[in-house]
């Protein structure tokens, strides 16, 4: 029986040890490995039941109780120390965790950083060939005005160039038909003169046949008119206008009828020289002498 | 020759691109008419056309072309030729009548209305200028058909030639025939200026003379001997009512009366020889005009009334002068060239004068430009005598003696056209053309 009650005893302190470290490595052991429950195990020791008089057992068992509380002294030391152990773990951990977030914290801004740089390289770097490809498209722009620009004084040199020869050309033709000209002189004013010739005999053919169909019978002297004839090639009269009224109806009236009775005028039948000597518009004055 | 040309100056120094140019803007013709011609004026006459389906009481188109003829200021064209004869304007077809040269047209009807009276309808058209130049609706009745075709060829002779026609109007004229007793019967008479319509005013056994019309045309003034002594009188034309204005002793003649009406001029010898004399005829009071140991007669008044030319024989032979007819003073001798002038007549526009012109025993009328005094002969014949201004001055009419008598004829004031008027059984003498009808 005695044996039991040690037994019991020392379960029971066993059973309370155990109880303690496990509710202290419960205590701790949530958040941790599960290692330190195994160590625990470990070093506990297992009490060897042995039967010894009172005394000693007395002795005995103030000695193991002092045992006991030194071992529970130095297994609550040790726990302390493992706790703070733990404790220092703990707080190392978290710093290690604060390090570690810090670092992480750190690496993402500066990954962020490093991206941010990236990006900012990579729109430099757009900038950068953006520029130089405006640079480039300006220096083509450049180049191209450049060629125009050559192109163009080529032209205008060409041009210039041609001019002068037009000028030569024109003033040796110039020359020539001046020379021509002062030959031909005579020519022209010949074609001139017979053109004169030709009008003077026209408007005297015009002039008869008017005045054959001018009829003034009954009418009083010193009237005058002036009357605008239109012709076309081969005399017909179109139309006959009063340019200035003798103040005299009939007078006007003989006038007109005499053109329109007179009708075709005797101009030349063709077409050019009717055109040339411009006979589509003739005036006649009206101014019979006794 | 005025013939002007611009383009007669060619610049030969300019001899470059100008010349053409020069020779096309200058040569524009410009030609001046100096001459004309003086011939009849072309004028067709449509038969006019008539309301009615009998046959028309006149042929006015006839009396037209035959006043407008007898002018010889106008060619009518023969009915016959007509290219159509279109009673209304818009039946012209001008295309047509253009082709045969015909500047003037005149087309008309004649209309009998419901009262029994008769309208003349006309239009004088412009053929080259496709526009009428006159238009008239003219009322007669039957008995005036002849005078309304008489007032047609006025306008139209106005229309065309710029001054009045006097067709409408009326001659008297002295007849003398002989009775199969040999006695010889006178007679006064009036007639259209056609010679148609005569009609007898007055006769007498004894003498009749110098028949002068009174500026209205209603009363004529004449001579007669019927109180075997010369007697001045004036008779009412319509009523036929007569006043024996001058019977004074000796000589009383030649009457003329004066442009206002009032007044007759006339010779009287009742102071011992032939003198001029002025009667105002409200008054009978005389005024003497002439004072002169010579023969004295025969006077006319000029139109504006200022002035009486005379025959006298003051210089030895008988001539013509002039005296003003307020204030009197010397005669103006007006004739120079020849040994006889007698009769004169003042022409309406004072311009001229007619009058007789003799030398070995021939007799013409002679007229006389007062304007540089220079006269012509415009008669042929051997005795013509009594010249009378038709009141257009257009026209002479006057008698002329040859085999067939003492008989009417007619010349126009240039001597261009000469016409006998035979229309009366024998002699016929003193022609006076009455006035213008008052114009309606």
């Amino acid at each position: 029986m005695r044996l039991g009650w040690f037994t019991t005893l020392s379960s029971s302190v066993l059973s309370l040890i155990l109880h303690l470290v496990v509710g202290v490595l419960l205590l701790f052991s949530f958040e941790f490995t599960p290692q330190p429950k195994t160590q625990i195990r470990q070093d506990v020791n297992v009490v060897q039941a042995v039967v010894i008089d009172k005394k000693q057992v007395d002795l005995e068992l103030e000695r193991i109780r002092k045992i006991e509380e030194e071992k529970h002294k130095k297994e609550k030391q040790r726990l302390e120390e493992l706790e703070k152990k733990a404790n220092n773990l703990e707080k190392k951990r978290k710093e290690e965790e604060k390090k570690l977030a810090e670092a992480k914290k750190k690496k993402e801004q500066e990954q962020k950083k490093l991206k941010e740089e990236q990006v900012r390289l990579k729109k430099l770097e757009k900038e950068k060939a953006e520029l130089k490809k405006k640079r480039e498209l300006e220096e083509k722009k450049i180049k191209e005005a450049e060629a125009k620009a050559e192109k163009l004084k080529a032209e205008d040199k060409a041009r210039q160039q041609k001019i002068a020869e037009e000028k030569k050309v024109a003033e040796n033709n110039r020359r020539e038909k001046e020379l021509a000209d002062a030959m031909n002189a005579e020519e022209t004013a010949k074609q001139a003169s017979k053109d004169q010739e030709l009008i003077n005999r026209i408007s005297n053919n015009i002039k008869r046949s008017i005045e054959s169909k001018f009829n003034k019978v009954g009418l009083p002297d010193d009237l005058e008119c002036e009357l605008r004839v239109r012709l076309v090639p081969g005399g017909d009269v179109i139309d006959v206008t009063i340019a200035k009224s003798s103040g005299h109806d009939i007078f006007d009236r003989r006038a007109v009828n005499a053109t329109q009775k007179a009708s075709p005028l005797p101009v030349p039948d063709d077409v050019e020289t009717f055109e040339r000597l411009d006979l589509r518009e003739i005036k006649l004055y009206f101014k019979p002498t006794n | 020759m005025n013939i002007r040309k611009f383009g007669s100056i060619v610049f030969f120094t300019h001899i470059l691109l100008g010349t053409l140019l020069v020779l096309n803007n200058a040569l524009a013709l410009d030609i001046t008419i100096e001459q004309g011609v003086e011939n009849p004026i072309p004028v067709a006459i449509v038969p006019f056309g008539w309301s009615q389906t009998s046959l028309a009481p006149i042929d006015l188109s006839e009396i037209v072309a035959g006043d407008l003829e007898r002018s010889a200021r106008f060619e009518a064209m023969d009915f016959k030729d007509l290219p159509q004869r279109p009673a209304e304007y818009k039946d012209v077809n001008f295309r047509d009548w253009r082709l045969l040269g015909m500047e003037n047209l005149v087309i008309g009807q004649l209309v009998l209305t419901e009262a029994g009276e008769y309208e003349v309808e006309f239009r004088l058209i412009d053929v080259y200028k496709e526009k009428q130049i006159a238009g008239f609706r003219l009322p007669s009745t039957k008995a005036q058909l002849r005078t309304t075709a008489h007032e047609i060829s006025d306008i139209i002779y106005e229309k065309l030639i710029g001054v009045r026609g006097a067709f409408a109007t009326r001659i008297a004229y002295i007849t003398v025939n002989q009775k199969r007793d040999g006695s010889k019967i006178f007679s006064l008479q009036i007639a259209d200026a056609d010679g148609h319509n005569p009609q007898i005013l007055l006769e007498s056994p004894e003498p009749l003379m110098s028949p002068s019309w009174s500026p209205d045309g209603k009363r004529l003034a004449y001579v007669s001997f019927e109180g075997k002594n010369s007697n001045i009188f004036v008779q009412d034309i319509k009523t036929g009512k007569r006043d024996n204005v001058a019977a004074n002793k000796g000589i009383n003649s030649a009457p003329a009366w004066s442009p206002d009406g009032s007044s007759l001029a006339m010779t009287l010898s009742k102071d011992g020889n032939t003198e001029i004399y002025i009667m105002h005829l409200e008054s009978r009071t005389l005024r003497r005009i002439t004072n002169n140991q010579a023969i004295d007669t025969e006077p006319n008044w000029s139109k504006d009334g200022k002035k009486l030319a005379f025959t006298s024989d003051r210089g030895g032979s008988p001539q013509i002068y002039e005296v003003a007819v307020r204030g009197g003073g010397k005669p103006k001798r007006l004739t120079f060239n020849g040994p006889y002038h007698a009769r004169p007549r003042y022409s309406s526009d004072g311009n001229s004068m007619i009058m007789v012109t003799g030398q070995g025993g021939i007799y013409r009328i002679a007229i006389l430009d007062l304007r540089n005094g220079f006269s012509d002969i415009l008669t042929k014949a051997r005795l013509d005598e009594s010249p009378s201004f038709a009141p257009n001055d257009h026209m002479i009419i006057y008698t002329t003696t040859g085999a067939r008598g003492t008989t009417l004829a007619a010349v126009s004031a240039d001597g261009q056209v000469h016409q006998r008027l035979a229309l009366q059984d024998g002699e016929v003498r003193e022609p006076a053309w009455g006035p213008f009808l008052p114009r309606r």
